[in-house]
């Protein structure tokens, strides 16, 4: 079992030139069938003057829910959940996971975030999809791509990720459960 | 951040549905009658009460005597937060859970052998799903509150409808089907009035459907200034969906 994160920035697409913001938590067993936890699409609460200001601003709240999220279901079940974030932005993938660093100083500070959310472990794992499978895609536009829309019919999801931060295992993930899920 | 409501989150509703299928548990609600005047605290500010003329009576007063307000009632704008605390501790001490950190409405009981049941509040409503044993002990609630009897298997939850069958493997269902029957297109020319109410509709149904999250959302971005025909049409969409 683990929990898995999606976020998604669609830039300066609003009427006001703001920025929508989505995410969504999936619970996932190891054979992809996933259940959608909490999702949140909402304009950004704050001016981003990139594109990638606002892949990371969002990458920050899906991490802040999804942590929190996390912390219950640990004490629910008893056992340790990983943690996967993904997102499809390749820039946010490489700020957070090498060592480069962005101008802009409120950026630097959500960066940094997420950089020590990983070196602490607290994210068990960060992965790149293609923009075209990010289920948080839905959340952020108005013409979506529709792997959200497949993942609520299917109930599975088995999202290729393009490129892994691949740690070493921290603990043993849950063990799944042999009861069909919801 | 969480900030500390009183009432239960939606995707706490969905955690414990799914918790709840999952381990085999039974679903039953119970709904307290009248619960804000059954809040065990007494106020903690001193108000008032200037009784209607007609009701004067009732109270042995004179035409210029108060009443003074000592526990909350309906229409004190703190009362649910007066009943929070009453149901809150009721919840802690009696039936012994825990409340969760991401939603301080969502409580949990654990067993020897791990968790053995779940309770959401949401003001007089409770849903709740546990074991034989889990419904037992809960019964207090009932016993506690003066309460309407309890629901088994089938509830309406603050917008969505759940249902559990008794067979198994227990399929389960949390839907709005009956709400969304209810939703009309909205003319092209309609008024801003008549948009926000239906944009306001259209939300409610924001529970249980993700996929209408970014509509719904970039819907209630609107104001009177940039209102236009198109918004129409969005959020005729995504009622057609």
């Amino acid at each position: 079992m683990q929990l898995r994160a999606y976020a998604d920035a669609s830039f300066a697409t609003n009427d006001d030139q703001s920025s929508q913001l989505g995410f969504i938590t999936l619970l996932v067993d190891g054979s992809g069938r996933a259940h959608v936890l909490s999702f949140s699409s909402r304009k950004s609460r704050r001016v981003v003057r990139s594109v990638m200001a606002g892949d990371v601003y969002f990458f920050g709240a899906a991490f802040d829910e999804a942590y929190m999220l996390r912390h219950d279901l640990e004490q629910l079940y008893g056992c340790h959940i990983p943690l996967t974030i993904l997102s499809d932005s390749k820039q946010l993938f490489d700020v957070v996971t090498r060592g480069s660093h962005p101008t802009e100083k409120r950026l630097l500070i959500d960066v940094a975030a997420a950089r020590e959310a990983c070196n602490r472990r607290e994210i068990s794992n960060v992965g790149l999809v293609t923009s075209d499978n990010n289920i948080a895609d839905s959340l952020t536009k108005v013409k979506p791509s529709g792997a959200l829309e497949l993942l609520l019919a299917t109930g599975v999801d088995r999202t290729p990720v393009e490129q892994w931060v691949i740690q070493p295992g921290t603990a043993s993930p849950c063990p799944t459960t042999d009861i069909p899920g919801v | 951040m969480v900030p500390n409501l009183a009432t239960l989150r939606q995707r706490s509703t969905r955690w414990l549905v799914s918790t709840s299928v999952v381990l085999r548990f039974r679903l039953f609600s119970h709904d307290i009658n009248q619960a804000y005047l059954q809040s065990r605290d007494k106020l903690a500010r001193t108000l008032y009460l200037y009784p209607r003329h007609e009701d004067r009576h009732l109270f042995d007063l004179t035409d210029d005597g108060v009443l003074l307000l000592v526990r909350p009632l309906y229409g004190v704008c703190d009362a649910g937060d007066y009943f929070f605390v009453t149901l809150q501790r009721h919840v802690r001490d009696d039936i012994l859970m825990t409340p969760l950190s991401s939603d301080p409405a969502l409580y949990m009981r654990k067993g020897v052998n791990g968790l053995v049941g779940l309770m959401g509040t949401f003001d007089d409503d409770c849903l709740l799903g546990g074991t034989d044993e889990f419904q037992t002990a809960t019964k207090t609630t009932l016993r506690v509150f003066e309460a309407k009897p309890r629901q088994m298997d089938e509830m309406e939850c603050v917008g969505p409808q759940v249902k559990i069958s008794q067979r198994l493997p227990r399929p389960c269902t949390l839907d709005q089907t009956a709400y969304v029957a209810l939703l009309t297109l909205l003319p092209t020319d309609a008024s801003y009035e008549r948009f926000t109410s239906v944009r306001t509709a259209v939300a409610w149904v924001g529970h249980t459907r993700p996929d209408l999250g970014c509509a719904i959302n970039k819907a209630a971005q609107v104001s009177t200034a940039t209102y236009d025909p198109r918004h129409v049409h969005a959020v005729n969409k995504a009622i057609k969906v």
